[in-house]
């Protein structure tokens, strides 16, 4: 009798223990929700086992701790934000890059060309006048110096993206070191304390919107941080930092053992802003593998320009002394950042006369270059070929712009996914994602059928239309 | 009864997929039947505009056809909401060892479930 009082006993003591654990972790889950990265907890109460005749009570006792948080669902947040970070990162800079042409033609370089070219028009019909030629030269000087300052502004936002990766590359660092730290605290515990739980998914958070990566739960409850392309940032209880550099080709990103990894930082604002500086202005700029449209652009200005007056001469008749160049560069790989009017030459130096004698044959041949094909453009005129650089620029904007629109929501989706999911019967949530997948399979087929609509809109519409 | 130009309704569509996509950020069903009942307004919207071209030439041939490419370009982004969004849910049900129906980007219904890599969307 007195061996179950004592059995009873200690089966309401063990009841208390449970439900006094349970209590407290119910009171750490009203503390921390407002916490970042704190997932609810819930105690596993066991049933203890009953046996009477061997003085077993029964009874509960509490267990193990269960983390609510979905790693799945933590893992398409992480995934979908590091996508909308590379996209808002492209949006934002390749948003200044445009900010520096003129869509419209009215203003800056496009402008510029269609003077200079309307300055050869002139002098054509005049070939001897001093005005018309000292329009030649001023004209030209414009060009040259608007493309000078459109060099300039492109290589200050290549600095201003450098520094701005090397400052990403260092929160990168940094976050990893939190990481770092929550390794070496968790191999000293047997159990996760839920606030560093929540410190670390807090971390991982922001990490995932500046770079692309993977993370791995080892089996002493460490996480192993592997950037996309696998270089790890964090095993255990090391880090390995990153580093950024700039070369030739573009900015660099470096392991610890200063190896190049550019190419595995593919999302993440990071990623976006290497992506922006190394392809979108590498191409305009020039880098080590290629010249660069605007630098293309400036040289075959120059080069197409000068060939003209060079093969002419100042005056009709013998002796007539020969055409000067109008501008220069340094070198094809620099000619935006170096183009100048030639210095020395002066406007009784242009060569209107061609090689034929035609009095204003070199002229008129100049003012037609808006709309001569030159196979150092690839077959496009000067103006076509800058009217690409300015369009391409602006459809790299345009798609950052809506890739970041529709990546916002659908971010915006998977968190919302993760607050459904924590703490929810599995079996209910079974039926929801049914749901769910039969309305959106709804949703796209109207997408779909807007869509159709508008393609027969597109073909009704006269075709001489805008 | 005063007829819309085609213009103006293909504009109308192009803000109510905009609510549609808005309506689209957060995972409860309420907002998602939100989100088709726009759509479904943008359809008739759309249907409307192709009536009154099929009826008449448009007035103003340039601003209808920049309405429709501006309207083309929200579809795009709707549509990439929506599959990304499948894709979260498609993932999940996968995880949850439930069968949701798959199907396609134009809403056809796919042949097979997708692989689990399937479910992982694409940057």
């Amino acid at each position: 009798m007195a061996s179950n009082l004592l059995a009873i006993l200690g089966t309401a003591g063990s009841a208390l223990d449970a439900f006094q654990q349970a209590l407290t972790v119910t009171q750490n889950n009203i503390g921390n929700s407002s916490t970042p990265g704190y997932a609810s907890q819930s105690v596993n109460l066991e049933a203890q086992p009953l046996d009477v005749a061997s003085g077993l009570a029964g009874g509960v006792a509490a267990g193990s701790l269960i983390n609510s948080r979905d790693q799945y669902a933590e893992e398409q947040v992480e995934r979908q934000t590091q996508t909308l970070g590379e996209y808002t990162a492209q949006a934002q800079t390749t948003g200044t890059i445009q900010s520096l042409f003129d869509a419209s033609g009215t203003s800056g370089i496009s402008a510029d060309l269609s003077s200079l070219l309307q300055s050869f028009s002139a002098w054509s019909a005049t070939p001897s006048d001093p005005t018309a030629q000292q329009s030649v030269i001023d004209s030209a000087s414009t060009v040259a110096s608007d493309i000078q300052g459109l060099a300039s502004s492109l290589s200050q936002n290549a600095q201003q993206l450098d520094t701005s990766i090397a400052s990403t590359t260092s929160q990168i660092n940094s976050i990893a070191a939190q990481v770092q730290a929550y390794n070496a605290q968790r191999l000293n515990e047997t159990t996760p304390d839920p606030g560093e739980d929540a410190t670390l998914y807090s971390a991982l958070d922001n990490l995932s919107q500046l770079t692309s990566f993977s993370t791995v739960t080892q089996a002493d409850g460490t996480v192993t941080v592997l950037l996309g392309g696998g270089s790890p940032l964090v095993i255990g209880s090391q880090q390995y930092a990153l580093s950024a550099t700039t070369s030739a080709s573009g900015a660099e990103i470096l392991d610890s053992q200063g190896n190049d990894i550019t190419s595995q930082i593919t999302s993440g604002q990071l990623g976006g802003m290497l992506n922006t500086r190394n392809r979108v202005l590498g191409s305009m700029m020039g880098s080590s593998a290629q010249t660069g449209t605007l630098n293309q652009f400036a040289a075959a200005l120059a080069d197409t320009v000068n060939q003209i007056l060079k093969s002419g001469t100042v005056a009709s008749g013998a002796g007539a002394a020969a055409g000067t160049a109008l501008f220069t560069y340094n070198s094809p790989a620099d000619a935006a950042s170096t183009l100048a009017v030639n210095p020395a030459i002066t406007a009784g130096q242009l060569a209107p006369v061609d090689a034929s004698g035609d009095a204003n044959g070199n002229a008129n041949q100049l003012a037609a270059l808006e709309s001569t094909p030159l196979t150092n453009l690839g077959g496009m005129s000067l103006t076509q070929y800058f009217g690409q650089i300015a369009s391409d620029i602006g459809a790299e904007n345009q798609t950052a712009t809506d890739n970041q629109t529709s990546q916002q929501q659908v971010v915006a989706q998977a968190t919302s996914l993760v607050n459904q999911v924590s703490g929810v019967s599995l079996d209910d949530e079974a039926v929801n994602v049914l749901q769910f997948q039969r309305a959106y399979q709804a949703a796209a087929q109207l997408v779909a059928a807007v869509n159709n609509c508008l393609e027969s809109i597109i073909n009704l519409i006269p075709v001489s239309a805008g | 009864m005063q007829r819309t130009p085609a213009a103006d309704s293909v504009r109308i569509a192009r803000e109510n997929i905009s609510l549609a996509i808005q309506a689209c950020g957060v995972a409860d069903t309420a907002h998602l039947r939100r989100a088709i009942s726009f759509l479904e307004t943008a359809v008739t919207d759309v249907r409307r505009a192709e009536a009154e071209v099929l009826s008449a030439t448009p007035p103003d041939p340039a601003k209808l056809r920049r309405e429709t490419m501006l309207l083309k370009r929200q579809v795009a982004i709707m549509m990439r909401v929506i599959d990304g969004c499948a894709a979260l849910r498609r993932g999940l049900s996968v995880r949850l060892g439930c069968t949701a129906p798959a199907y396609t980007s134009q809403g056809r219904p796919a042949g097979a479930p997708p692989p689990v890599s399937a479910c992982e969307m694409q940057g």
